[in-house]
């Protein structure tokens, strides 16, 4: 008889004593958010946001949306930051992909540790630099190559032209 | 305009859910809103897919079309065909405590907006993995099927596209590719899984403190870096919560379409990554195995008509997956055996590493403490959290084993490394759930004889 009173009594404590854990819990994390969101925007007031992609915009008016490009560097891609401004690159590139050190492609991005690399490179591989910015970013064309793609869509419309020829 | 294609997703997902439950017994509305929503958005990256798949490019207008004539198809039969036969709905009172409950969530999720403002273009997988993809699939035409090329093995081909193809839908109605669009993805699945989480407990337990677990999760700074920061892992963890939760209500009835609900939320979990697609194959495994034990043990645990509805779901939600899998996906790139391995063997030191990362990591203080409030909960849980719960439990103790297993078993990467970039993404998938676990457990009453 004692034990059937006893036990919801149990349960009733139980249940409180997680409930209070989880409430002091809340007010703690209440505490933290707020901090959290005070502290990132002071932050963001003196360190305004900086996306490394925005150095890669306006290739694609260049390169017009070519399957691929290459994307030559010195950079090693260990390093954090190297890393970064390669995938944001592909990101703001898209649909382009980009062909890390493969400089067999129509056009190549030359993002290298100082201009005097880049253009040496576009020297060696007999590219032509079309355009560069602010950042180092230095866009080339290289006319001994087509990509594969372009050269085959080529192809195709010279069968379907010589085929119309009457 | 940037919130009409959401808009269009929910009201879809949500006509359907109610046609679906139209017979039955009402779960409360903001559950019916928010499963709504997730199936809403579910189908339109599936029907986006289909553009893919059987056109074998993206085209909008199709994509458009056919949701329009999905939404009119589904307000005919709302107007028209459901008589007298619907339930009818009889909004909430409303008390001081719900409008004090209310601002409190308005502020909170502002400072989650804030939070996800603070990184507008999301981390790092945002930006070389789902972004990149629904980019490349809004903008490739014919040749979407490039972003399979081994060259982009950093984007890791291999995963499955419900996050991108949600956000190139929603893409459909903007200009261009919009950044700030996947930030409200993220946004709407951080709050969806929250409310989810609240919503679902209260279904269970009709108890006021089922507000506590979401609050707790919109509060922990750790949990909305994670969840705005447009990675797929709080839509694996809206959908997993989504098909488990639904399935457990199911369980109640004989027969019940939440059982089929279930089944397609557990489809779109395997769509979501890969760890997605093994929690949904456990789950589906866990289905057929108490079913099995029910019909065994002549218990009515698991009725085998829920069972059959579940399966017809998943079935059904799951065959984009297949043809992703069968037709497109290049198989994943980062995987060496390590127990056949000679170069990179699975070693004893490297279990070690991955159990001694586990416990630093339950430790971490990003995490608040809140590890230790569900160790708290799972003592004084005792043994409800094995029998009232038994299919949650069992599901995360399976799926956690091979969570490790994975790590353990896949040597290429450094394990370090991957422990520190991906376990804390695992363990915040997990903890809407394991929370839904634990507080169901404590908060709901004790059976009467």
């Amino acid at each position: 008889m004692k034990q059937n009173k006893l036990r919801p009594n149990l349960d009733f404590n139980k249940k409180h004593i997680f409930l209070t854990a989880a409430s002091v819990l809340l007010v703690f994390n209440l505490y933290t958010l707020a901090k959290e969101t005070i502290n990132n925007h002071r932050l963001r007031q003196r360190y305004p946001y900086t996306f490394k992609g925005d150095w890669f915009r306006g290739i694609e008016k260049i390169t017009q949306n070519a399957p691929y490009i290459g994307y030559y560097t010195d950079k090693s891609l260990d390093d954090n930051h190297a890393a970064m401004q390669f995938a944001q690159a592909q990101l703001i590139l898209a649909p382009s992909i980009l062909d890390l050190n493969n400089t067999n492609h129509e056009f190549i991005i030359f993002n290298c540790s100082s201009p005097v690399v880049a253009l040496n490179k576009i020297k060696e591989i007999g590219a032509k630099a079309l355009k560069g910015n602010q950042y180092g970013i230095i866009i080339a064309h290289n006319p001994n190559i087509v990509d594969t793609q372009k050269a085959n869509m080529i192809s195709i419309i010279d069968k379907n032209m010589s085929r119309q020829q009457p | 305009m940037i919130f009409l294609p959401f808009f269009i997703s929910f009201t879809i997902g949500f006509l359907i859910v109610s046609l679906f439950l139209k017979k039955e017994t009402q779960p409360n509305l903001y559950l019916k809103i928010i499963l709504g929503a997730g199936l809403g958005l579910g189908l339109s990256s599936y029907m986006t897919f289909g553009s893919f798949l059987f056109l074998n490019r993206l085209e909008p207008q199709i994509i458009i079309n056919i949701h329009l004539l999905l939404l009119c198809a589904l307000l005919f039969n709302r107007a028209f065909l459901w008589g007298n036969n619907s339930v009818k709905f009889t909004p909430p009172k409303w008390s001081w405590q719900k409008s004090a409950l209310l601002i409190l969530g308005i502020i909170i999720l502002a400072c989650v907006f804030k939070q996800a403002l603070f990184y507008p273009h999301g981390g790092w997988d945002a930006w070389q993995v789902w972004n990149f993809k629904a980019k490349f699939l809004l903008l490739a035409e014919d040749n979407w099927h490039n972003l399979f090329s081994p060259e982009l093995w950093r984007s890791s081909p291999h995963y499955p596209l419900l996050l991108p193809l949600i956000n190139v839908w929603g893409w459909l109605f903007t200009e261009k590719p919009v950044s700030i669009l996947p930030l409200i993805t993220s946004f709407l699945f951080t709050g969806l899984t929250a409310g989810l989480l609240c919503s679902a407990l209260w279904e269970r337990t009709k108890n006021l403190f089922s507000i506590l677990p979401g609050l707790l999760l919109l509060t922990l700074p750790f949990f909305n870096l994670l969840a705005t920061t447009q990675y797929c892992d709080i839509v694996l963890s809206f959908y997993l919560l989504a098909g488990i939760m639904t399935l457990l209500e199911a369980q109640k009835h004989k027969k019940s379409y939440l059982a089929l609900l279930s089944g397609i939320f557990n489809g779109f979990l395997g769509f979501t990554k890969p760890e997605g697609l093994i929690a949904a194959l456990i789950l589906g495994a866990l289905v057929v195995s108490l079913t099995t034990w029910s019909i065994f043990k002549k218990q009515n645990v698991f009725s085998s008509a829920n069972t059959k509805l579940f399966f017809i779901g998943f079935i059904l939600a799951s065959l984009p997956t297949l043809a992703f899998h069968v037709l497109y996906s290049p198989g994943n790139q980062t995987f060496i055996n390590g127990l056949t391995s000679t170069l990179k063997p699975a070693t004893w030191e490297r279990l070690q590493v991955i159990f001694m990362y586990l416990g630093t990591e339950f430790k971490s203080g990003k995490w608040n403490g809140l590890w230790f409030l569900i160790l708290l909960g799972g003592l004084l849980g005792g043994k409800k959290l094995w029998t009232e719960n038994f299919l949650v439990a069992i599901f995360l103790f399976i799926y956690f084993g091979v969570i490790l297993a994975y790590y353990e078993i896949n040597t290429y990467f450094e394990i370090k490394w991957w422990l520190s970039v991906s376990l804390n993404r695992i363990l915040f998938s997990l903890l809407p759930l394991t929370l839904f676990w634990v507080f169901s457990s404590i908060l709901s009453e004790k059976k009467k004889n």
